[in-house]
C-alpha cells in the first residue's frame, strides 16, 4: 500500500470537515451569550487544533508545527482555570 | 508489511471517524440552547473529536516510512498530546461548569430537579458575611469564599 497517497486522501477529507467545524465554533464564539460560552467555544477550537496540527505535522514532514500542540492544549486549560478563578474568588493570582 | 498496513489502516479510520465526531460536536455546540446542555456538546467535541485523531495519528506516525527515523519522535508527541488532552479536557470543562452554576452566570436554565441549591449560600447570607468582614479594623484576612457576584 502507498501510504503517502492514501493518507493525502484521509487529510483531504478530514480538513473539509474539520474547516467546517471549526467555523461553526467559530460562529458560538462570537455570537456566545455569556462569556462563558466563549470561553466553551475557544476551548473547544484550541484542542481541536492540536489534534489537527498533528496530523498536519505528519502531512508535512516538520516536527516543529506537531509540538506546538502540546502549549496550545495548555493554553486552553489555563484559560478555563483563569476563567474559573476569576468569577469565584474575584481575583487571579498564581 | 501486513502488520503496517493494518496499524495504517487503524490510524486512519481513528482520525476520520474523529472528524465526523468533531463535526456532530460543532453543530451541537451551535444548536443546542442553554450553556449545560452546550457543554455535554462540547465534551463530544473534545474527546471524540481531539483524542481520537490525536491517537490515530499517532499510529500512522509509527508507520509513515516517508518521515524518516523522526516518525518516532512525531509518535511519541501525538501520545503526549493525547494523554495530556485525555486529563486536561474534563478537568477544564468540570470547572468551567462549576464556575457558571456558583458564581450564577447567565440565566439559569429551567430544571427539574436542582438538588445543589439549598447548598448555595443565600444573598443575604453572603452579603452579612461581606460586611461583619468589612467592619473590623485591621483585619487583613480575606474570607476564604467569595461569590464576587453576590456581593455587590
Amino acid at each position: 500500500m502507498n501510504f503517502e497517497a492514501v493518507f493525502l486522501d484521509v487529510l483531504y477529507f478530514a480538513a473539509v470537515i474539520y474547516t467546517l467545524a471549526f467555523v461553526l465554533y467559530g460562529v458560538r464564539a462570537i455570537k456566545g451569550p455569556t462569556t462563558a460560552d466563549i470561553i466553551l467555544a475557544v476551548d473547544c477550537l484550541s484542542f481541536d487544533m492540536a489534534a489537527f496540527m498533528v496530523v498536519l505535522g505528519i502531512y508535512f514532514k516538520s516536527i516543529m508545527l506537531a509540538s506546538g500542540a502540546i502549549i496550545l492544549a495548555l493554553w486552553a486549560f489555563m484559560l478555563d482555570i483563569y476563567y474559573t478563578k476569576y468569577v469565584l474568588y474575584g481575583e487571579v493570582e498564581v | 508489511m501486513i502488520i503496517e498496513d493494518i496499524i495504517f489502516v487503524i490510524g486512519s479510520v481513528a482520525i476520520l471517524i474523529g472528524a465526523i465526531y468533531d463535526l456532530i460536536a460543532a453543530i451541537g455546540l451551535l444548536r443546542f440552547n442553554d450553556f449545560y446542555m452546550r457543554t455535554h456538546a462540547a465534551t463530544v467535541g473534545t474527546i471524540g473529536g481531539a483524542v481520537l485523531p490525536v491517537f490515530g495519528a499517532g499510529l500512522v506516525a509509527l508507520v509513515y516510512h516517508p518521515l524518516g527515523s523522526q516518525r518516532f519522535f512525531m509518535a511519541g508527541i501525538a501520545f503526549t498530546v493525547g494523554v495530556l488532552i485525555l486529563i486536561i479536557a474534563p478537568t477544564g470543562s468540570h470547572s468551567l461548569v462549576s464556575a457558571v452554576y456558583f458564581g450564577r452566570v447567565g440565566k439559569k436554565p429551567p430544571l427539574v430537579v436542582d438538588q445543589l441549591e439549598e447548598d448555595l449560600p443565600k444573598r443575604e447570607d453572603v452579603a452579612e458575611l461581606v460586611r461583619e468582614h468589612e467592619e473590623l479594623p485591621g483585619e487583613e484576612e480575606e474570607p476564604k469564599f467569595t461569590f464576587r457576584r453576590l456581593v455587590r
